[in-house]
């Protein structure tokens, strides 16, 4: 009979993959692949580099899981959280070359694809573009805090910078969202 | 300051996760079972082979003074035969009195 691992915690279930547990591995993919998933695609809006993040993510942890260091103190979907972060933003410094330089006609290309491709309203198709105009950890910060339910402490160690520097990229990405939202006829 | 933006903020679209992502994880994860226990093996030969490696410029030194011997001894073994001696004269150089004799001692 298989083992019911949904008593076991994040770190319990990290702590057998160490050891190949290959049921514990699976456990927590299914435990958390849908919100890392989510986690991934508010830094591209792409449905394919989302998935492929995560993957990388997760076999990432299969074949190094000793990676992660329960005895430092972090939770396991801290750490997780960082690591995706992590692989997203390099994919991110990657793929920018493609935004070219004019960010309000990257705006209206994505927010298009946006409405297309997910149906979205116009509103959030322009709101979604012009947060992926954003630069990256201007983004991250946004993410971690607004969407993740990071406290600001929480989002300022996974970024790895102070508190007052997180507040700093979260002000500065948010004044830089309300222009571009103006700039759209979204906001007075 | 930014509460329209903050109500904004709030209705970002999110869609839902591909069908069958967990279960794509789960069987690639699988099919590194294998590389993942050759991987272990492939650690362990890097530690025995860091314990009896030597660096790359100590290693190109060693074979210089390697050769440079080699050569020397060639070069010497032909310098005391090109003196005009030959392989006799050599092994007379060599020969110890071993005839031991003693009433010449005592």
């Amino acid at each position: 009979m298989a083992e019911d691992l949904s008593r076991f915690s994040d770190e319990e279930l990290a702590a057998r993959i160490v050891s190949a547990d290959h049921t514990a591995f699976a456990a927590l993919v299914k435990r958390h692949s849908a919100r890392f998933y989510a986690c991934a695609f508010r830094y591209f809006g792409r449905v394919e580099d989302a998935e492929d993040v995560v993957q990388e993510a997760f076999l990432k942890l299969w074949q190094k899981p000793q990676s992660f260091d329960p005895h430092k103190g972090a939770k396991f979907t801290t750490w997780f959280t960082r690591v995706v972060m992590n692989l997203s933003i390099d994919r991110l410094r990657r793929i920018k070359p493609k935004m070219g330089s004019d960010a309000l006609e990257f705006i209206e290309d994505e927010a298009a694809r946006f409405e297309e491709r997910f149906e979205m309203n116009s509103e959030q198709a322009i709101l979604e573009a012009a947060i992926q105009a954003l630069p990256a950890r201007q983004k991250a910060a946004l993410n971690l805090c607004f969407y993740e339910g990071h406290s600001n402490k929480e989002a300022a160690q996974i970024l790895g910078v102070g508190l007052k520097a997180l507040e700093s990229l979260l002000m500065r990405a948010k004044k830089t969202l309300k222009e571009s939202m103006k700039a759209k006829g979204l906001l007075d | 300051m930014f509460e329209r933006l903050d109500a904004l903020l709030k209705s970002r679209f999110m869609p839902p996760a591909p069908q069958g992502m967990a279960d794509r994880i789960i069987a690639r994860a699988s099919e590194r079972r294998k590389s993942r226990s050759s991987g272990f093996l492939q650690e362990l030969w890097a530690e025995v082979k860091a314990l009896i490696d030597v660096p790359g410029e100590p290693a190109y030194a060693l074979a210089v003074l390697f050769v440079l011997g080699l050569v020397l001894g060639l070069l010497m073994d032909g310098s005391i035969l090109s003196a005009g001696m030959d392989t006799r004269d050599l092994a007379g150089l060599l020969e110890v009195n071993d005839r031991f004799v003693a009433s010449e001692w005592v």
